[in-house]
Parts: structure tokens; sequence; C-alpha cells
């Protein structure tokens, strides 16, 4: 298995959070590569191993 | 991901919303037959919108080869390591921590995330409260890079 990535679960709550947060609404679809990235960048996951491309 | 951005029709729509509160009120997947009777239509009608939804929408994901749910993400169909249980006693799987954190997220309420330690086998909790997470020095492992997250839907 590679070595990955180690967060805190207070990150990880935030990021499931905003990641999920439009599943309930009828008109839901899924977020553009450029919004999952600014989740990303907004609970603090920045750097090579965070960047989706 | 090609044509994810693709506007869904009123019946798509009702039918994706409808798998979530399937999984929220019953902690499992619809069948197909469970969403054709809630809709008064074919089984076979569902099943070219599951497969629509999963191959157009990217909102779902169907188990490889046959007609039922595997994942509405968060929400597993299948057991996992990843169990959240909501304070009133409702239980779902995530598809990893995160999902199962999710599910609490999305699920909007208070609970708990159940796992195991893979390499002791030691049982692990975090506890989501009024919107904070316990214990605070809780960590999660995330094998690979986020640009392979969706490369294998089921290793993250």
């Amino acid at each position: 298995m590679p070595v990955g990535a180690v967060i805190g679960v207070g990150t990880l709550w935030q990021l499931a959070r905003r990641w999920y947060d439009d599943r309930l609404a009828h008109d839901w679809r899924r977020k553009t590569l450029t919004e999952r990235q600014a989740i990303l960048d907004e609970v603090g996951l920045t750097g090579e191993f965070w960047r989706l491309t | 991901m090609l044509g994810a951005m693709a506007t869904m029709t009123p019946f798509e729509a009702d039918v994706r919303l409808a798998v979530y509160r399937h999984f929220l009120d019953h902690g499992a997947a619809p069948t197909p037959d469970d969403l054709a009777a809630e809709f008064a239509v074919a089984p076979m009608e569902i099943d070219a919108v599951l497969r629509h939804l999963q191959q157009i929408h990217d909102a779902v994901v169907m188990i490889p080869g046959g007609r039922y749910l595997w994942m509405a993400e968060p929400f597993s169909a299948l057991p996992t390591s990843y169990r959240a249980v909501a304070v009133d006693g409702r239980t779902w799987y995530g598809n990893c921590a995160w999902d199962a954190l999710a599910v609490l997220s999305v699920a909007g309420t208070d609970g708990t995330v159940m796992s195991t330690c893979p390499a002791t086998g030691r049982a692990i909790g975090v506890e989501v409260r009024t919107g904070t997470v316990t214990p605070t020095d809780g960590v999660a492992h995330f094998a690979v890079t986020a640009s392979e997250w969706w490369r294998s839907i089921g290793f993250t």
C-alpha cells in the first residue's frame, strides 16, 4: 500500500460536510473539478498530494 | 466524466433523490423493484434510469455487471468497515471514513462513526456532536493521491 497522507478528523469532518453538502438537493449535479479543488483548498488540504489533476 | 455536466431529466432527478431518501429511511439501498413500485413504472425503466445516472451524471455507482446499487456517495449499499450510527439508532455504511462522517452530515444528525484499526483490530470511534468531532486528536489515512481517487472507486 502507498504511504499516502494523514489528516486530523476535524479536517476530515469539514471536508465531508462541504463535499456532500448538496446531495439532497433535487437539482444536484456533480461538482466541477474547480469546485472540488476549491473545497480541498478551503479545508487546508493544499499541495501536490491534494491536487485532483 | 464525459457528459457529467448534462442536465438530468426531472424523472432522473426524482429517482436519484428517492435513492438517497431510501438510504436515509431504511439504512439500505433500494432495489430497482422498490423504486419501480414507488414511481409506478416498470423495473426495466428504473434499470435504464440508474444506468443513466451512473454513466451520464456520475450520480451513483452500480455493482459491476449488475443492476443493483453499490454506492450513492457517501452511502454504501454493501457492508464496509465504516459504520455510521445516528443517536436515534439508525445505521448506515460509508465507503470510507470520510464517507461515513459525511453520512451523518447528509442525515443531519449527531452520531458515531465506528471502524476498526486495520493493523491491530482495535475498535475506533469518532463522535459527531453539534457540528464538532471527538476525539480531536484522531487521524485518517489517505492511501493514494487525490488525482487517483476515482481511478478505482473502491480504493482511495
